[in-house]
């Protein structure tokens, strides 16, 4: 934990030390209007709306400004934003790095073969989703790819669109949860002092109970919601591949060797060097799928270069307009750029609410007067994630504003990192995908409403009203339930003096 | 730990007051003071931290049980270092 702030760098803000906290709530009420009434998922605009928070903070501090940007600075240089900052580019190549060898048209595949029904397949769909997502590590692409190519099959079949949505989401909930690659769990392990191997296998006896429910609940809902299979629902199989399924190695490397305890960079990078090595040598993918270089065909060196056998495989010629670099690699890491200026920037505006006060301010009145015992500080942690969560669109930029408080209330009691750091990721990740503001219902809403365009029989009645989804999301109200359940039962809790100082120690 | 016994780790209903032998060594965050030793609580259960102060707070130590009242939830800890040099 940070300790108190220093004397000499404290800011005094006009109005008080409750001002100090203007910048982060300029934020939170940018995003709430941004992503809630506006309905924009646009990280970069979350950006705008932080570096205006900072600004308008700049003119509310009573003395230097060089203190204020000075604290900004150090602010943005925080070893939490750094670690996941990099766990997030390692992540996102691994992830596209599996998409292109085809793992989502091998869990189509599994699906079709495994002929599964219309009661059956929101269940099923669940599943395949929810190990998907547990591999890719990233809810929003689960929602998109699922949407995108599970969805039209299961409607076909005759399964509601609506709950089939719903199987969906719960599965991407299930991965952004679990997934040691999973952004939300990077931010929860690192931020909570705790290791994400660790985390991650921690993570499983809360997760487990809340999706037998949630599977519980597809099948009763998918027996009672299903209907008749529609004409062409045969054509599926014959478009989806099974050897993308062979990713479940690269997956199943990632996710054992972080939670033996390597660290994230390696465990993924080993994932990375087996992905990569599937992909080619199966034929998944050729390399250029993965990186290429878009060089402009006018060059005579680049003709030269892209003749050669190995390195021509991944440079490209195109016209001088269309030159840069692509491929499942580049792509991965440069997905993450909004979301690294954000966290560096959400950083800052929270040393600025360090050490202006209002940090402390809030924190006094939920240790006097909510949080006096140790159930009621674990309720608190999991209402205060649940609710910031339920308003901010970006589920990721809701946990990095909240983690501090879990952090702190939780030390105040002793409560172990890991139990920190699943209260605040479980609830993160259940609450992004129920609203229909949430980043993953708008994410597969975008993708749905491409199928009318792509398939004929896919009529615009079968489109699913996002406001309409919230109630099928099972997985996310369950797990909410068994935190809720957890911090007054006792289930799961651990404190810091239950386990050797060692194991949780910063990745 | 193997991968089974960290998976399995914390798979029970965990008291809010946990109480301690004497002679037990582990580390644990100090919380707070009284005005004049540091106090370490973990959960709902108390440990005074004698000879402790304010500069402890929020730092994690590596303490010494030297007597808990399981009745009252609350003993007395000897501090043997600090952990933490965050």
């Amino acid at each position: 934990m940070s300790s108190e702030p220093e004397e000499a760098t404290r800011l005094r803000f006009r109005g008080g030390p409750a001002v100090s906290a203007v910048p982060v709530v300029f934020f939170v009420v940018w995003a709430v209007v941004q992503s809630g009434v506006l309905g924009i998922g646009d990280t970069t605009g979350l950006v705008v709306g932080m570096l205006l928070g900072l600004i308008v903070g700049l003119f509310l501090v009573r003395g230097e400004w060089k203190t204020y940007a000075d604290v900004v600075f150090d602010g943005m240089t925080k070893r939490v934003a750094a670690t996941a900052i990099v766990a997030w580019l390692w992540a996102g190549m691994f992830a596209a790095t599996i998409q292109t060898g085809g793992f989502v048209d091998g869990l189509v595949w599994a699906a079709v073969a495994l002929d599964v029904g219309a009661a059956l397949f929101p269940a099923a769909t669940f599943l395949l989703a929810a190990l998907l997502a547990t591999g890719i590590g990233t809810g929003y692409g689960t929602a998109i790819a699922f949407t995108a190519l599970v969805f039209p099959a299961g409607v076909l079949l005759g399964a509601s669109p609506v709950l089939l949505f719903g199987a969906i989401l719960s599965g991407a909930v299930f991965g952004d949860n679990l997934a040691p690659v999973s952004d939300t769990t990077i931010v929860s392990a690192v931020t909570q002092d705790a290791d994400i191997g660790g985390v991650v296998a921690s993570r499983f006896k809360y997760a487990v109970v809340a999706a037998v429910f949630a599977l519980g609940g597809y099948l009763v809902a998918g027996s009672a919601m299903s209907a008749v299979p529609l004409a062409g629902a045969a054509g599926i199989a014959e478009t989806a591949r099974p050897l993308g399924l062979v990713h479940l190695v690269s997956i199943a490397v990632v996710i054992g060797t972080a939670v033996s305890g390597r660290h994230i960079v390696e465990a993924v990078s080993w994932g990375l060097v087996v992905a990569v090595a599937l992909n080619l040598l199966l034929g998944l993918a050729p390399a250029s799928r993965m990186l290429v270089f878009r060089a402009p065909e006018s060059s005579g060196v680049v003709q030269a270069i892209d003749a050669t056998p190995v390195v021509g495989g991944v440079v490209e010629l195109v016209p001088t307009a269309e030159t840069g670099v692509g491929g499942a690699l580049y792509t991965g890491a440069a997905d993450f750029f909004p979301l690294i200026v954000l966290v560096l920037l959400i950083v800052a505006g929270a040393e600025v609410m360090q050490r202006g006060g209002g940090f402390d301010a809030v924190q006094s009145f939920l240790l006097d007067r909510v949080a006096t015992n140790v159930r009621r500080a674990e309720t608190t942690m999991v209402l205060g994630t649940a609710t910031v969560n339920a308003a901010i669109t970006i589920n990721t930029a809701a946990e990095i504003a909240v983690a501090p408080y879990v952090a702190r209330l939780g030390t105040r009691f002793n409560i172990n990192g890991y139990r920190r750091a699943n209260i605040l990721d479980a609830n993160t990740s259940a609450l992004g995908y129920i609203f229909p503001w949430g980043g993953g219902v708008l994410a597969g809403f975008t993708a749905m409403q491409r199928l009318p365009a792509e398939y004929e029989w896919f009529t615009q009645s079968m489109l699913v009203n996002p406001a309409a989804v919230w109630p099928f999301v099972f997985h996310g109200w369950f797990l909410v339930a068994v935190f809720l359940l957890a911090a007054w039962t006792g289930y799961g809790r651990e404190y810091v003096s239950d386990r050797r100082s060692g194991e949780v120690s910063r990745v | 730990m193997s991968l089974l016994e960290t998976v399995l780790a914390g798979l029970t209903f965990r008291t809010s007051t946990p109480a301690f032998e004497a002679g037990e060594e582990f580390t644990a965050y100090v919380t707070g003071t009284d005005g004049t030793d540091a106090l370490v609580r973990i959960g709902d259960s108390v440990l005074r931290l004698e000879g402790g102060n304010e500069s402890l707070v929020d730092r994690r130590v590596r303490l010494r049980v030297e007597s808990f009242d399981t009745q009252a939830h609350e003993g007395r800890a000897e501090l043997r270092s600090v952990v933490d040099a965050d």
